[in-house]
């Protein structure tokens, strides 16, 4: 049995390897600083020279915030973040809130879809940006191939704010998210849901906590197990499947 | 005519004004609210009986309007400088052995004098043994000493200067004037050792230079090399590459000269004139000084793509609207890492820049200001040395340490600019909603952190008063509402996404 799980292991890695044009970028990972929601990537945190999805489950969700994290901790060494934000809806004064120096910030506003991916283009292949952070509302396949290729050129981290429609789509992220706000809570709190990994089958829910007043994330914490089990059912089944029934999970915001 | 500048703690104040305003009792340093009330002002510059027409003071151009007088003034004498000091407002020439050419001094005088008239400047002129002795002259005349004192060495004219001919700092200045000093004979007549002991250090240094005892030199203003270039083609070209190669060859030669003067362009302009009279301008903006062709044609190529041109080319211009010192580094050995992140980092700026235009890659910045859309804001972060430095050092005057930022859960991610208009149902008259409506959704909500309220300043013109509240839903959706004071309307203003 062992050595099944071995063998996996091993040919998972070398997919892994053959998967990434860039071998030499080897497993640097970046944590979010909270330990359930490194857990929850393969590997333990966002892989260096990746793309992560983040699907919106709902206004005022929270996946932003989670990206943003990660942005942080991708620009510690003093890397830039670009913000590209074609709606221009990010405010900057939150961006600092979050702790995120501001000097370190290059804001860009495209005019129009096309721009907006050159831009991500453009950014997320230079070796001086940390992290890319904004909204893509729609991508074609070839572009983001393209995305993912100029990012594992430069070993930044892309970090995609998607709606939920685009779980139907196909992927070329390294880890696709979903993020749904729980009420009905003390504390203000999300869960996180693992919809797709390249190169693994795994999947996982976390729950955590955003703390009111210092904004501090951790595990939430006492689970409400049949709750995130259901979630989670209703979420591995194929999008196949559901249209064969007709009926989207009932804790999912039909879009 | 009156220029006014804008001080940090004491608003806007009268910088100079005209005689006519002189007259009627307006004196540098007044506030020009005080002026306004006088019902005097015109801010449009109207020429109306009695109004004046008023300008911010504008250092910079002031600088770049002597240097162009300097220059001009280069044909009388081989050496002209300014004055010096932080803001100069003075020319000095040096007219040794002049007197061949222009013949006496005097004439000279009138010469130099018609020259300023016709530019309509009325200048005030003096010749003297130094340049400090000339400018003292022309700053404080008086009837007793004549504009030109002919003789060498006669110190007797000059002792008669008034004191403040000294340009001293005001307390000493005031100082002088009770111990009743008043002319620069009676400093003469103290003992130096003692003078040195009592006043600043540089009231010797300005005396024995007006004397001629101490020596002086004139910093000579050279005039700006030409930095544009051009190429006529004898048959006009249509074709890209041709273009390009030609606007890679103008580069070139721009290069050569930017390096010959040890500068770098911030700020590029190239302009194509095609046939029929139309012409097509690439403006390109750079985050770094440089002065390598290759990569400032990459910048030109990217915009020439995307235009199109009316018609074939007949000539090419290129201008160099914007230059800085060019900053050359050693390299280093071995720490290559930093500067080459940096001007990766460069690089991808000018090229975002390039294509989307300057301003639409930004970089914000707090500012210490209630009202949410003024909390920060954004600079352009390519081309624009002069207003760069200008704002980091308006940031060190005014405030000190910068502004704080808002705590992590206290401001939305995401901004709604124009805020949406929502419909609300609520329990209380002045507490947080029960239920809302936004874009044929309905929201119930769970909690409510709140309010906060903000109002601007009065002085701002129309008022902003709203209350600010944090709104989770029972589906957990965290929203910023806010309730306006003056009508009690609703609005969404933000996701905490």
């Amino acid at each position: 049995m062992t050595s099944t799980t071995d063998t996996i292991a091993r040919l998972r890695a070398e997919i892994r390897r053959l998967e990434c044009s860039r071998a030499m970028l080897g497993d640097q990972r970046i944590s979010s600083g909270c330990e359930a929601l490194d857990a929850l990537f393969p590997g333990g945190g966002v892989r260096r020279g990746s793309l992560v999805e983040w699907l919106r489950g709902g206004v005022g969700s929270g996946a932003a915030t989670l990206a943003l994290h990660y942005a942080r901790q991708a620009c510690r060494q003093g890397t830039s973040l670009v913000v590209v934000d074609r709606l221009r809806q990010v405010y900057p004064p939150a961006l600092a809130g979050w702790g995120i120096d501001l000097a370190q910030v290059i804001l860009v506003h495209p005019r129009d879809v096309r721009e907006e991916l050159w831009a991500w283009d453009q950014s997320l292949r230079c070796a001086a940006v940390g992290a890319v952070w904004g909204e893509i509302e729609r991508i074609d396949g070839r572009s983001f191939r393209r995305l993912q290729l100029a990012v594992e050129d430069s070993g930044g981290v892309g970090l995609l704010l998607r709606p939920l429609r685009a779980r139907i789509e196909p992927t070329w992220a390294d880890v696709r998210l979903l993020v749904q706000p729980c009420g009905g809570q003390q504390v203000r709190r999300l869960s996180v849901h693992l919809l797709s990994t390249r190169g693994s089958a795994a999947r996982g829910t976390v729950s955590l906590e955003l703390d009111e007043w210092s904004g501090r994330l951790q595990k939430a914490r006492d689970l409400h197990e049949t709750r995130t089990g259901n979630l989670a059912a209703s979420l591995a089944r194929t999008t196949a499947d559901r249209r064969a029934t007709g009926t989207y999970g009932s804790s999912v915001d039909p879009v | 005519m009156i220029l006014y500048e804008r001080d940090a703690r004491r608003g806007e104040r009268v910088r100079a004004c005209c005689q006519r305003a002189a007259a009627q009792g307006i004196r540098p340093g007044m506030p020009l609210a005080e002026v306004a009330a006088t019902g005097m002002l015109e801010k449009t510059g109207g020429s109306a009986e009695g109004s004046y027409h008023i300008a911010r003071h504008e250092p910079e151009e002031d600088r770049q309007a002597l240097l162009h007088l300097a220059i001009e003034c280069q044909q009388f004498s081989p050496l002209v400088g300014m004055a010096e000091g932080d803001s100069p407002d003075g020319l000095q020439m040096d007219l040794r052995g002049l007197d061949r050419v222009f013949g006496d001094e005097r004439d000279l005088h009138g010469r130099v004098e018609e020259f300023f008239r016709r530019r309509g400047y009325f200048a005030r002129l003096a010749i003297a043994d130094t340049p400090s002795a000339a400018s003292a002259l022309a700053r404080y005349p008086t009837e007793a000493v004549p504009p030109i004192i002919a003789a060498p060495g006669d110190r007797s004219l000059l002792e008669q200067l008034p004191v403040a001919a000294l340009n001293l700092p005001d307390h000493v200045q005031q100082m002088l004037q009770h111990l009743g000093i008043d002319r620069l004979s009676q400093l003469e007549s103290l003992p130096r050792a003692s003078l040195a002991a009592r006043f600043d250090s540089s009231l010797l240094q300005r005396l024995d230079r007006i004397l001629g005892r101490a020596d002086e030199v004139i910093v000579a203003c050279h005039a700006p090399e030409d930095l544009n270039v051009r190429l006529a083609f004898e048959h006009p070209i249509v074709q890209p590459e041709a273009i390009l190669w030609a606007i890679q060859r103008l580069l070139v030669q721009l290069a050569e000269r930017l390096n010959a003067c040890g500068l770098g362009v911030l700020q590029l302009e190239c302009q194509l004139i095609c046939q029929g009279g139309r012409s097509c301008e690439i403006r390109v903006g750079l985050f770094r000084v440089t002065a390598d062709p290759d990569h400032l044609l990459g910048l030109i190529r990217m915009q020439l793509e995307q235009q199109r041109l009316p018609d074939a080319v007949h000539e090419l211009r290129i201008d160099a609207t914007s230059t800085a010192v060019c900053e050359s580094r050693q390299r280093d050995l071995f720490a290559e890492s930093i500067p080459r992140d940096l001007t990766k980092l460069g690089a991808l700026i000018e090229r975002l820049s390039s294509r989307l235009g300057s301003e639409r890659v930004l970089r914000p910045e707090l500012q210490a200001d209630a009202q949410i859309e003024r909390a920060y804001r954004c600079r352009p972060l390519t081309g624009e040395p002069t207003a760069n430095k200008a704002a980091t050092r308006e940031r060190s005057r005014t405030d000190r340490s910068p502004p704080a930022a808002p705590g992590p859960m206290f401001r939305p991610l995401r901004l709604f600019d124009p805020p949406r208009p929502i419909e609300v149902i609520g329990i209380a008259m002045d507490g947080p909603p029960a239920k809302f409506f936004d874009r044929r959704e309905t929201y119930q909500v769970a909690r409510a952190f709140g309010p906060e309220r903000m109002e601007t300043g009065w002085w701002r013109g129309p008022s902003v008063r709203r209350d600010y509240y944090r709104v989770e839903t029972t589906g957990g959706n965290r929203l910023w509402l806010f309730r306006r004071l003056q009508d009690q309307q609703w609005f969404l203003h933000g996701e905490f996404e």
